[in-house]
C-alpha cells in the first residue's frame, strides 16, 4: 500500500507567507504516500483531486443548485455572494473559486439578476482576500468592483438575537438576498466538535472582530448555538436566500450541497464527517511519535495532510467528537483543569518549511524542538506581532534536508508526517507510513463501535440518509 | 514582559498621505502630518500599517536600535483588587488573556488599577491587542467596564460592546439551545473558584 510520494495542490502566492519553496517535503529521497482510500475504503470518494477535475465541480454546483428555490429573488434585487478566503485553501482554491463562479451564472441565467457581488471573507489581513480573488479570476468572472473583501474591523451591523446582541460586518448584508456560499473542510474540530459546523461563519468569517473573540470565550461542546442564534436572526433571515456548500472528505472534493435548509446540510455534514474525518481523526491521535513537516501556503494550524489539518494531531490528545467530554483547546469560559496536556506529546519534533505569519504559534514552538527552514522565514516570524519570541526557540536551517535530519536526530524517531495541503493522501516517510498501515484495522473497529454513540450525541441515528447529491454507487455503508 | 524589536518606518517618497495606516493603528503612533506619515517612537510593531499600505507599499518595519520592553508587574498593585477585577470579569489573575503577547488577566487588571482605561493605555502597559485579537478582545472589554468605561468609546476601530459572558445568557435562550449549556456553565463556574 506504501506509494510513491505525491506532488502536493498548488497553493496561492501571498504576501503572509514566504517566497514558496523549491523543495517541499513530497521531494525528499525516500519519501513515500499512504492513499486515505487504502487505508479506510468506506471513505466518500472524490470528485475532483486535481485541476483537471475542474469541470466536475461547475457540474456539480449546477446540479446541486437546481433543486434549490431561487424564486425570492428578482432581477432588480442585489444579492451577496458570501464567502471567505479559508475556501482559497483547500486544495489550492480552485474547487471553491469555480464554485462561487458557478453560483454567480447560474442565478444569472435562472433570476435574471444582474447586480451579484461576491463578497470574500478574510481572517485579519488586508490583503488577503484581494490576493485570492485576484488569482483565482473571480474580478475576471463577476465584473470589475463586484469581487471584494471585507475584514473583521469592517464596518459593523448589530444583529438582534434570542441571546443578545451580536455583531456581523455590514458588507456581508448589504443587498437584497445574501447566498451562504461556504466549505465543510475538517479544521478545528476540537471548536466546532460537528454540532452546527456550517453555521460557524455567522459568528466569524461574517462577524466584527469583538464577535469572533466572544465565540472563543464560550465552552466548544455548547457555546456553537451562538452562531446558530445569529443565523436565525429576522435580520439574517429576512436576508438569506440558500446555502451552496462544498463537500469534503479525506479523499477530496465529494460533491457540492445546496439548500435552503441549512439544519438537513448540516446533518449531512455530522454524518459524513464523524464517519470519514473521524477515522482520519482517530489515526492520528493513534500515532506515538512523529515530526511533523509544515510545508504550505496558509497558517500553521490549516494546512492538511490526508485532508485533515495540523491542529487535529496537534490537540489530538482528547475525544473531540464524545460530547460527554467537556474539555477541549481555546474555549475560555470553562478553565482547563489540565490545559498543558492538550498539545499532543507524540510530536517529538517540528519542521517549518513554509506557512503563513499572523496567527499566534510562539507557544508552539516553545513546546517542541522546531527548525524553521530558511532565512528569510525566521526573518518574517521576527516581525510577526502574534508570535513574539518564536524566533528565539528555533534553529534556522538552510535547507529541509538539514532541518529534516536535525529533527530526527533530535526526535529520535524517522516517522515523518508532512503537512503539505494534501487530501487523498498523506505524504510521509516510509516508516510513518508503514505504522499508519499498521494501525487503520484496529481505527476502523473503533470507529465503527464509537459512531454510533457520536450520532446519537448529535440527535441522529446511524440510518440517516447520504445527502442526495451523491450517487448511491459511491456511498458507503455507515456501520 | 513583551520584547518590542521593530518599529514602522515610512518611505516619504512613496506615501500618498491616504491615511489608511492612521485609521488601522490601535496605538495612534503612527499619523499623516502634512500629507505625509509620521511613525512616533512609541509604536508597538503590530505591523497593521504595513499590512494596509499595499498599494503605496510606503511602510515597512525596520529593527529597532535597541528593543523596548513592556509590561505591568502585577506585584506592584494589591493582589485583592486585582482578583476583584478579574473575578467582576469571570478570569482568574493567572490566566491568559492574550496569546500573542502572553499577557494574563492579573497583569491587565493591574494596569487598569494603574489608571488604564482604553484599548491604546492597555496596550502601552501590557502590549495586548497588537497580534490577532482573536482570543483578547471580550475580557479586556470586561475588565475596563468593571471600571466604567464605554468599551464602544475606548478608542481606535475595536467599538462594538461584546462582553456578553455565558453567565448572561437569559435562562429562556439556555433552555432553548440544547447541547450541555446548563452543565457547562455550572463546569465553568465552578473551574473559576479559588484559583489563581
Amino acid at each position: 500500500m506504501l506509494k510513491p510520494a505525491v506532488p502536493p495542490p498548488p497553493f496561492i502566492k501571498s504576501a503572509y507567507g514566504p517566497a514558496p519553496r523549491a523543495q517541499r517535503a513530497a521531494d525528499l529521497p525516500s519519501f513515500a504516500s499512504v492513499a486515505v482510500r487504502d487505508l479506510f475504503p468506506d471513505i466518500v470518494p472524490a470528485i475532483y483531486r486535481e485541476e483537471v477535475d475542474l469541470p466536475a465541480i461547475r457540474q456539480a454546483t449546477e446540479r446541486a443548485l437546481a433543486g434549490v428555490d431561487m424564486s425570492m429573488i428578482r432581477p432588480g434585487d442585489t444579492v451577496n455572494v458570501a464567502s471567505c478566503e479559508h475556501g482559497f485553501s483547500i486544495m489550492g482554491g480552485r474547487p471553491y473559486a469555480e464554485m462561487l463562479k458557478t453560483i454567480r451564472d447560474v442565478v444569472r441565467e435562472r433570476t435574471g439578476c444582474e447586480k451579484i457581488r461576491l463578497r470574500v471573507g478574510s481572517w485579519q489581513g488586508y490583503r488577503e482576500a484581494a490576493e485570492g480573488i485576484a488569482q483565482l479570476g473571480l474580478e475576471a468572472h463577476y465584473g470589475k468592483g463586484r469581487a471584494t473583501g471585507f475584514g473583521p474591523t469592517d464596518k459593523g451591523v448589530p444583529i438582534e438575537t434570542a441571546v443578545g446582541t451580536f455583531y456581523g460586518i455590514q458588507r456581508v448584508y448589504d443587498a437584497t438576498w445574501f447566498i451562504h456560499a461556504y466549505y465543510d473542510d475538517a479544521r478545528e474540530i476540537y471548536l466546532h466538535r460537528y454540532t452546527f459546523r456550517p453555521f460557524k461563519a455567522f459568528m466569524m468569517a461574517y462577524a466584527r472582530q469583538e464577535t469572533r473573540g466572544l465565540l472563543h470565550m464560550y465552552p466548544n461542546r455548547s457555546g456553537n448555538f451562538l452562531h446558530k442564534a445569529v443565523f436565525e436572526s429576522p435580520f439574517v433571515q429576512q436576508r438569506y436566500a440558500f446555502t451552496c456548500l462544498l463537500r469534503s472528505s479525506p479523499d477530496g472534493i465529494t460533491g457540492i450541497e445546496a439548500n435552503r435548509d441549512l439544519y438537513e446540510i448540516n446533518r449531512h455534514i455530522i454524518r459524513d464527517h464523524l464517519r470519514d474525518y473521524g477515522k482520519m481523526l482517530k489515526l492520528f491521535e493513534s500515532i506515538d511519535e512523529c515530526v511533523p513537516i509544515i510545508d504550505g501556503g496558509r497558517w500553521l494550524f490549516y494546512i492538511p495532510a490526508g485532508g485533515l489539518t495540523f491542529c487535529e494531531l496537534l490537540y489530538g490528545t482528547r475525544d473531540n467528537l464524545d460530547l460527554t467530554n467537556p474539555y477541549t483547546t481555546a474555549a475560555w469560559d470553562i478553565r482547563d483543569p489540565d490545559i498543558m496536556a492538550l498539545t499532543n506529546p507524540a510530536i517529538r519534533a517540528l519542521v517549518i518549511n513554509q506557512m503563513w505569519r499572523g496567527i499566534p504559534c510562539a507557544g508552539i514552538t516553545w513546546r517542541y524542538p522546531t527548525a524553521l527552514v530558511g532565512q528569510d522565514l525566521t526573518d518574517m516570524f521576527d516581525q510577526d506581532a502574534s508570535s513574539p519570541g518564536l524566533v528565539s526557540a528555533v534553529m534556522t536551517m538552510d535547507t529541509l534536508e538539514q532541518a529534516v535530519d536535525w529533527a530526527k536526530q533530535t526526535a529520535g524517531t524517522d516517522r515523518l508526517i508532512a503537512f503539505d495541503g494534501s487530501f487523498g493522501h498523506i505524504n510521509c516517510s516510509p516508516s510513518m507510513g508503514e505504522y499508519l498501515i499498521r494501525k487503520a484495522p484496529e481505527v476502523i473497529r473503533k470507529v465503527d463501535a464509537e459512531l454510533p454513540k457520536w450520532l446519537k450525541q448529535r440527535g441522529l441515528s446511524p440510518e440517516i440518509p447520504p445527502p442526495s447529491f451523491r450517487p448511491a454507487s459511491e456511498e458507503a455503508t455507515v456501520a | 514582559m513583551l520584547q518590542v524589536k521593530f518599529i514602522a518606518h515610512v518611505d516619504r517618497a512613496k506615501c500618498s498621505g491616504c491615511k489608511l495606516c492612521e485609521k488601522v493603528c490601535l496605538t495612534d503612533t503612527i499619523k499623516v502630518v502634512n500629507k505625509v506619515a509620521v511613525v512616533d517612537d512609541d509604536c508597538l510593531g503590530c505591523t497593521r500599517c504595513v499590512d494596509i499600505c499595499w498599494h503605496d507599499e510606503a511602510v515597512v518595519m525596520v529593527p529597532r536600535p535597541t528593543p523596548r520592553y513592556v509590561g505591568t508587574d502585577v506585584n506592584e498593585v494589591d493582589a485583592e483588587q486585582v482578583r476583584g477585577l478579574c473575578a467582576q470579569a469571570h478570569r482568574l489573575p493567572g490566566e491568559l488573556v492574550c496569546v500573542c503577547a502572553n499577557t494574563s488577566a492579573g497583569e491587565i487588571a493591574a494596569a487598569i488599577i494603574k489608571g488604564a482605561r482604553s484599548f491604546k493605555e492597555l496596550s502601552f502597559a501590557t502590549g495586548v491587542l497588537q497580534g490577532c485579537q482573536e482570543f483578547c478582545v471580550p475580557p479586556i472589554q470586561r475588565m475596563l467596564k468593571v471600571k466604567g468605561v464605554d468599551v464602544t468609546k475606548a478608542g481606535g476601530f475595536l467599538k462594538y460592546d461584546q462582553t456578553l459572558s455565558m453567565w448572561d445568557i437569559p435562562k429562556a435562550a439556555q433552555e432553548r439551545f440544547e447541547y450541555h449549556f446548563a452543565e457547562d456553565l455550572a463546569l465553568a463556574t465552578k473551574s473559576r473558584e479559588g484559583g489563581e
